[in-house]
């Protein structure tokens, strides 16, 4: 029957061969707002690279402090992806495969993050890693670690924002994922290890690439909670997008061009998005 | 080695309640309609389907008995079962398939590969080694499973509609692969099957399986 239903609507996006395709008319009502939706999505890029100071471009962006925060907002977002996918592959294991109980709780907690504002997302990290919070303290005591205002604290930051991308992409892919293939390979006297690494993980391995970029998207951009718990020092805290804001306050000039080479980034990250790793996001596992 | 089962398991829809021995070396054909409980016993004997009553043993080993709580997992049990679907990994080659029971057991790669090779050879498969198995046809699908389930020697064999994606010509060839190369003194053989002509073929005795419950035992 799914077969069935999935021809049909090929069918139907295709036109049936042979037969012209019927004109219909598009409701105005649903036209206008979406045509205004696109303007609103689009208008304000156009502007920014309109209004960008072209002529002395490259000298901005090759200015020193820019490059430093660039380099600075590269590194922090790749071990903050690093970090995602070696925490969020299991985590999405454990819910997506596991008869946990309060495990729908658990779900609800992992994405927490994804609603709440990334200051309040600092001051909570601050409130366990500072060096008077609850784990900060002994740290600070036993170690002689202090995590906030330091690079890794950007790197916490970004992966603590950016993790549910991952989960909740992996999670879905998992829980739509076809389990005979798992029980196959267990009745061949695989273990859940042995499964996990040859069957299970090769066969969701799209969608999580597609959660790592998706990750690695959310960590460039982070602001809130990387400025709150990070602090915003040139060189060690001081991403692109604490650059860009504290040089709309001296140069708008210089915050423009960051902002392009922000978005040519960005830009580069959703054509690295193929449109297979798309696929992969909406949960469907390809054969 | 002797199968003794009571498998009962309770569905909404259903409960399978079947008891069914098999002697060492004895080829048994489930037969019955859709939906009789015939796939659910062979996942119950595999420790796919937990048993909510009865037990599973196999040889002097409990693999599992719902009052003394045992419940062996699939990975331990050592049973092979033959999927429907043949469910072949879809990422790996056909002798990577073949090979993945024997380095899930700590074979090393080489000798997985040259014993998974053999067995391809034999069904006729050889030639298909490494093509991706999404790329098989249904009927190489269908032999390189049954050499995936055999080549780690099981103590029992669960063949589920096997040769439902063979075609009519292939159908005599294999059951003679498996008289020759599966079949033995020592192993009791399960098989579900619609078609009399594979019961008739390969098995030693047929059961009837009617919602959940056997309706009759015979020769087949």
């Amino acid at each position: 029957m799914t077969t069935q239903g999935s021809l049909g609507t090929r069918e139907a996006r295709t036109g049936a061969p042979g037969r012209a395709r019927r004109r219909r008319r598009t409701p105005p009502a649903l036209v206008v707002p979406a045509v205004a939706g696109v303007l609103f999505l689009v208008a304000p890029f156009a502007a920014l690279v309109a209004r960008a100071p072209w002529d002395r471009l490259a000298g901005l962006v090759a200015s020193g402090p820019a490059i430093t925060a660039l380099w600075l907002s590269l590194r922090t977002a790749t071990a903050a992806t690093v970090l995602c996918v070696l925490l969020g592959v299991p985590l999405a294991w454990v819910l997506a495969r596991t008869a946990l109980r309060g495990r729908n709780l658990l779900r609800a907690l992992v994405t927490m993050p994804l609603v709440m504002p990334p200051v309040v997302g600092g001051v909570a990290l601050l409130s366990l890693l500072g060096r008077r919070g609850l784990l900060g303290a002994r740290l600070d005591a036993w170690f002689g670690l202090t995590v906030p205002f330091t690079t890794a604290a950007v790197v916490v930051a970004e992966a603590f924002v950016a993790l549910p991308f991952l989960v909740l992409s992996v999670d879905g892919t998992l829980r739509s994922a076809d389990v005979r293939y798992e029980q196959a390979a267990a009745v061949l006297g695989a273990s859940r290890w042995y499964v996990f690494r040859r069957v299970t993980l090769p066969m969701v391995a799209p969608s999580v690439a597609a959660g790592a970029v998706l990750c690695f998207a959310r960590a460039l951009g982070e602001f809130g909670a990387t400025i709150t718990f990070a602090g915003n020092f040139p060189g060690t805290t001081q991403t692109m997008p604490l650059a860009i804001y504290l040089a709309m306050e001296r140069d708008p000039d210089v915050a423009l061009a960051l902002s392009l080479v922000l978005i040519a980034v960005s830009v580069a990250v959703l054509v690295g998005l193929r449109s297979r790793w798309l696929s992969a996001l909406t949960g469907v596992v390809a054969p | 080695m002797r199968l003794d089962t009571h498998v009962v398991v309770r569905r909404p829809s259903f409960t399978l309640d079947l008891e069914l021995t098999v002697e060492p070396g004895e080829v048994v054909a489930l037969v019955g309609a859709n939906g009789a409980g015939k796939t659910t016993f062979l996942h119950a004997v595999a420790g796919i389907v937990a048993l909510d009553d009865g037990h599973v043993r196999l040889g002097d080993r409990v693999l599992a008995d719902a009052a003394a709580r045992v419940d062996l997992p699939a990975e331990e049990r050592r049973c092979a079962l033959v999927f429907q679907q043949h469910l072949l990994f879809p990422h790996l080659t056909a002798v990577e398939n073949v090979a993945f029971g024997l380095r899930a057991r700590g074979v090393p790669g080489r000798a997985a590969r040259r014993h998974a090779v053999e067995w391809l050879d034999r069904f006729g498969v050889g030639e298909h080694a490494e093509r991706p198995a999404a790329r098989l046809s249904g009927g190489q699908a269908q032999r390189v499973a049954l050499a995936r389930s055999i080549v780690v020697e099981p103590d029992v064999l669960l063949l589920d509609e096997p040769f439902a994606a063979l075609d009519e010509r292939a159908r005599p060839r294999v059951h003679a692969l498996l008289r020759e190369h599966v079949f033995d003194a020592e192993r009791p053989v399960v098989l579900v099957t619609h078609d009399p002509a594979d019961s008739r073929f390969l098995a030693d005795r047929t059961v009837a399986l009617s919602a959940g419950r056997s309706t009759g035992v015979g020769a087949p």
